[in-house]
């Protein structure tokens, strides 16, 4: 059993060059090498990932930005196998919340501290390993099937599984240890200025758009349409995490 | 009095559920934590923390917490385990229960309300020591 390492395609370029050699010789030097799968902007990530669980491969590493990062995450829920993660690129909202950041990953990588923890999944079978974001005008949400809220006009939904702290969205601070999500319903002042006047903060298993469905933006930026309804999956992907993490 | 988790603002440790100004909510609240409105409720509200109602907010709920602090209106009973606190804003139609309050000038109770009646558990089945109607 090896580790696997999947390059996003962005990493291809001149840039990132020294960067992978200096990673690469590393990985090396802690004994941690393996094989690697460098994606061409085409390449499925699916039939890779799927094929490695099936090999039971020791880890697979996510290295890139936050788009891999959710996708390999969400291609690896419920599987036995941890998701390791080199954030290499733009800052990794994921990574960051995970406590990993690209000078310590190789090092977290070699710790092997491995936390199960909770996913978030939509109706439409998205899975995102940090937040959702939902804008809606008029939106009626209904929280775990109990509770009925309503804003109007335009509204920004964030639904977080986890999150590094600089978000700093009053309330409860997301913990993707506990079964729940966290759902912060913002309402911002129109114009050039835009600053929140009103921030609604709730913890809950299940979110139904009850007005919907909406567009939605998953971890790394990914567009989605046709959300109704997101939920959590409790203790569903092994992740290898730092101890900088928050929770 | 209030514990370290009644102090407003962001970060509060505690805090489960904030219903901001633009909110409005329909059904019934059970939680463990902390609740903070701005917004407006109705339905039930019931929680083990406190309960924070803001100098806007509107609850049209019976309320259950362990302590509290109103500065808005609330049509419903309440039921605080601990301390409450009524800012001079605050508006109550309804009955008090609680083992400890205070009053600021100007705030206002159509209802009865029961201070310092012992083990609120089983306080409906006693006498309760103090009742004051004030319509």
């Amino acid at each position: 059993m090896n580790n696997v390492y999947i390059y996003e395609h962005t990493l291809a370029s001149k840039r990132y060059q020294k960067t992978l050699e200096r990673l690469e010789t590393r990985l090396t030097d802690l004994g941690l090498s393996g094989k690697i799968y460098r994606l061409a902007p085409m390449t499925r990530v699916e039939e890779i990932v799927r094929d490695e669980i099936r090999k039971k491969s020791k880890t697979i590493v996510a290295v890139g930005s936050d788009l891999l990062i959710s996708r390999v995450a969400s291609l690896m829920a419920q599987s036995d196998i941890p998701l390791a993660i080199i954030p290499i690129g733009e800052n990794s909202i994921c990574a960051t919340s995970l406590g990993i950041d690209s000078e310590n990953a190789c090092r977290i990588l070699a710790a092997r501290r491995i936390v199960t923890l909770d996913l978030g999944k939509t109706n439409t079978g998205s899975i995102f390993l940090s937040q959702i974001s939902v804008t809606a005008s008029n939106p009626v949400i209904l929280i775990d099937k109990e509770i009925t809220a309503r804003t109007e006009g335009s509204t920004n939904i964030q639904v977080v599984n986890v999150l590094p702290d600089e978000f700093g969205y009053r309330g409860p601070v997301a913990s993707p240890e506990d079964g729940r999500l966290n759902a912060y319903i913002l309402k911002t002042q129109s114009g050039f200025l835009k600053k929140d006047i009103s921030q609604s903060s709730f913890v809950c298993q299940c979110l139904e758009f009850v007005s919907g469905p909406y567009k939605a933006i998953l971890d790394g930026g990914l567009e989605t349409a046709g959300i109704k309804e997101i939920t959590v999956l409790p203790k569903a992907l092994s992740v290898i995490v730092g101890k900088e993490r928050k929770f | 009095m209030f514990n370290k988790n009644g102090i407003a603002g962001a970060g509060r440790e505690g805090i489960e559920t904030i219903i901001g100004s633009s909110v409005k909510i329909e059904g019934n609240f059970v939680c463990q934590g902390g609740i903070v409105i701005e917004g407006e409720v109705k339905g039930t509200i019931s929680t083990a923390g406190f309960l924070e109602v803001g100098e806007k907010a509107i609850v049209i709920a019976d309320v259950t917490a362990k302590e509290g602090k109103i500065a808005g209106e609330v049509r419903g009973n309440i039921r605080v385990e601990g301390y409450l606190e009524l800012s001079a804003s605050a508006k109550i139609i309804g009955d008090i229960e609680v083992m400890s309050l205070s009053i600021a000038r100007g705030a206002i109770i159509k209802g009865k309300c029961h201070v310092n009646v012992g083990d609120l558990k089983t306080a409906k089945n006693s006498k309760p020591e103090v009742s004051n109607d004030n319509e």
